[in-house]
């Protein structure tokens, strides 16, 4: 899914990506939820809203491309990752 | 630096444990010295005969009020920011027998703590005097803070009760003042002998001074308005703390060697960068290796904002953050959750190396590789040199040329890619903080100064930092109602820069300096980001989950009702002013507002502007009426 994404901007994170050191295997949606949301959304996830959209959707989202006024995470995660912190908010695996 | 400072000079440490305490912080001995010949008082009494002899001490006649101002303007003090009452009435017989010397009221104390502080900052190290009677402490206290957290050297100057009545717990005198303010003065003493009034006031100005700055608290008892006699002024200059503190080279070799060792190094930079004069130094270490930077807590641009190595404001939301392998932070406090939410400890496999003068902050909350406690400029110029003289010139260049498109291509995109998602609201009304935010910084002078509020979404829309705008804000100490006295002290250092006061409508109303801005001329533009709310709190209740999320309700932010007009508020006190309201007004109104302040007077612009960071009914508020609750009309 971020194959289909990844046009402009997008481009110079993934070349960072790429050239940089791959983060820990460790790293799974529970964990990614406790360093990266729950600061803002609570442990329990109280804050976020309601969201069954489609992962794409989600990626817009953390990327600042939805009008959510969420902090940006432009490149922050890798494509498993994203897939991991949509399975862990959602409960349902991408489509 | 503050603590052990502060032990020495209260006799809780001797000289050879000051120098041995500084040298396990890795203060080279030279230094060390150095620092310590300057603390030392027992110069004072030596210093006096021959600087009489030389004709440099000067001997004066007066109470103990003289004394004070005497030594002050001895010191090159010229400006007196205060409130009035409480004991401090007699101190202006000394001002105004001293026409050199300046004095600018504030109508509440924390304004006048905020002009001291401004003035500090954009002079470039000048000192403030706030005065401040007793009972204004209070209100005083919270701008206060907030030099503290700045390290803004400044005097706070009060009257103490006659000794006659001391402690006997009177209304003003419920509480001993120096205890209530000893977290946040960086030293204080309480004049009641005076014999000694000189010595204490020269000693507060040099401990104030001293690196790293803050507040310090001078206090004169009342019985000293009455007791006259001579005093003897000695040079300010002869009791000078050398700065510049340097780290051991072993130290610098072992930093420089880890920032050339790592694969993706970043720098995390913070305000002891620009007090310490290392921003132009800064810049090249950056720039020797293709380091990117992120600014730390810090109420300066200490790198400036649109370097092309420039990450913007910290965040643990970055790739950079997870991908360093080495954090370097220099000047900066360890950014953590305990000062803002957004930040949090770096990835496992980042090694930190953490420079900064003050050792109670250096390896504060994360494990750190190696800390060193240094002046930044000294540690930044020694680091370059290191780094240089350990790579060959064709070494250095591959290793700055392999990184340099990598990393100023994200930055680039970055911004690019940000710009755009703004522009997709650009002419959304309310207006955007990044569309109020462009426009200014479009319009102001390239080398405006710029006070900035608790506004920590504008700041990466200003060109600011070493050779352009100056950034002074928004304050790490959060204590509200700062940027307007800031920003007349500021014109008062500088008055020949343009200066903006930007400011939330929240944090206007906590306090303001509107009555000094326009009784003393100070030809500033006040922007209010008029969102009608408190607005971060706002976003955290949203997002935070709990019963007023759920409920779509927030009980305690929304400031609509009464919406407040504030361009009238402003002509109440013969300042100019206009509301914008439509984002295509947004450039005149703006070039009118300079026009008013190239002219000689202040301006304010109330510009609607959104709110960002939640849902639901932005306008929701109890609705509560104790009118209502009346049983009869009285």
């Amino acid at each position: 899914m971020i194959g289909q994404t990844m046009r402009g901007p997008l481009y110079a994170a993934a070349t960072l990506l790429l050239l940089l050191p791959s983060i820990g295997a460790a790293d799974n949606g529970s964990d990614l939820y406790a360093d990266f949301c729950q600061g803002c959304h609570n442990e329990d996830a109280a804050g976020l809203q309601q969201f069954d959209g489609s992962i794409e959707e989600f990626q817009g989202i953390l990327e600042g491309e939805r009008d959510t006024n969420m902090p940006d995470f432009y490149g922050v995660f890798g494509p498993e990752e994203v897939g991991a912190l949509y399975r862990y908010i959602t409960g349902s695996e991408p489509s | 630096m503050r603590s052990l400072i502060r032990q020495y000079l209260d006799e809780g440490l001797s000289r050879r444990g000051f120098i041995r305490e500084l040298g396990t912080l890795g203060v080279s001995l030279a230094s060390a010295q150095t620092l310590l010949a300057s603390l030392s008082e027992v110069q004072a009494d030596t210093l006096s005969d021959e600087a009489l002899d030389e004709g440099i001490a000067r001997i004066v006649a007066g109470n103990g009020s003289d004394m004070i101002f005497e030594t002050f303007e001895g010191a090159g003090v010229k400006y007196i920011f205060h409130g009035c009452g409480g004991g401090t009435n007699r101190f202006f017989d000394s001002v105004l027998q001293r026409p050199g010397m300046k004095n600018f009221l504030a109508t509440n104390e924390g304004q006048a703590v905020a002009m001291a502080e401004g003035y500090h900052i954009a002079s470039g190290g000048e000192l403030g005097v706030a005065m401040i009677p007793r009972p204004g402490l209070m209100n005083a206290g919270g701008n206060i803070h907030n030099a503290m957290a700045n390290r803004s050297s400044m005097i706070v100057l009060t009257a103490r009760e006659h000794n006659k009545f001391s402690n006997r717990r009177g209304n003003i005198e419920l509480i001993e003042w120096e205890d209530v303010f000893d977290p946040f003065m960086k030293w204080g003493y309480k004049m009641q002998n005076f014999g000694r009034v000189p010595e204490f006031t020269r000693r507060a100005i040099k401990v104030a001074r001293t690196p790293p700055g803050g507040p310090v608290f001078l206090q004169m008892t009342e019985n000293l308005y009455t007791e006259t006699g001579e005093g003897t002024i000695l040079p300010q200059d002869r009791f000078e703390v050398a700065g510049g503190v340097r780290a051991k080279p072993e130290l610098i070799e072992q930093a420089a060697r880890m920032l050339i060792e790592a694969e993706n190094p970043m720098l995390v930079v913070g305000l002891e960068v620009t007090k310490s004069g290392g921003q132009a130094e800064l810049i090249e270490l950056a720039e020797l290796l293709a380091i990117p930077v992120m600014q730390g807590l810090s109420t300066f641009a200490d790198f400036p904002s649109r370097h092309e190595l420039a990450l913007g404001w910290f965040t643990r939301f970055s790739v950079y953050m997870r991908k360093a392998d080495m954090m370097m932070l220099i000047g900066s406090q360890m950014p953590d959750e305990g000062h803002y939410i957004l930040t949090g400890p770096p990835a496992e496999q980042t090694k930190i190396c953490h420079i900064s003068l003050e050792p109670e902050m250096l390896a504060m909350a994360w494990p750190t590789d190696l800390s060193i406690m240094a002046d930044a400029r000294a540690a930044i110029v020694d680091l370059t040199e290191a780094v240089k003289s350990m790579l060959t010139k064709r070494r250095l260049a591959a290793i700055r040329d392999a990184r340099h498109p990598v990393v100023t291509e994200y930055i680039v995109s970055d911004r690019a890619r940000k710009m755009k998602r703004a522009q997709r609201f650009w002419d959304r009304n309310p207006i955007t903080y990044p569309r109020l935010s462009t426009e200014l910084n479009d319009l102001l002078d390239d080398d405006a100064i710029v006070v900035s509020e608790s506004l920590f979404d504008v700041a990466p829309w200003f060109d600011v930092g070493h050779g352009r705008k100056m950034q002074i804000g928004p304050q790490p100490g959060e204590v509200l109602g700062w940027a307007t006295g800031v920003a007349l002290g500021a014109k008062l250092a500088q008055p020949d820069r343009q200066v903006v006061a930007l400011s939330g409508d929240g944090a206007f109303m906590f306090s303001n300096a509107l009555w000094s801005l326009s009784r003393y001329d100070a030809p500033v533009l006040i922007v209010i980001y008029n969102n009608k709310a408190y607005n971060m709190n706002w976003a955290f209740n949203r997002t935070g989950g709990g019963a007023q999320a759920k409920a779509k309700k927030d009980l305690a932010t929304y400031l609509g009702n009464p919406d407040v007009d504030y361009v009238m508020w402003a002509k109440s006190h013969g300042i100019a002013g206009e509301t914008v309201t439509d984002p295509n007004d947004l450039r005149a109104a703006i070039t009118r507002g300079i026009q008013a302040t190239r002219d000689g007077r202040p301006f304010l612009l109330d510009v609607h502007a959104e709110r960002w960071g939640g849902v639901g009914d932005y306008s929701y508020h109890p609705e509560i009426s104790i009118a209502g609750m009346r049983t009869k009309e009285v």
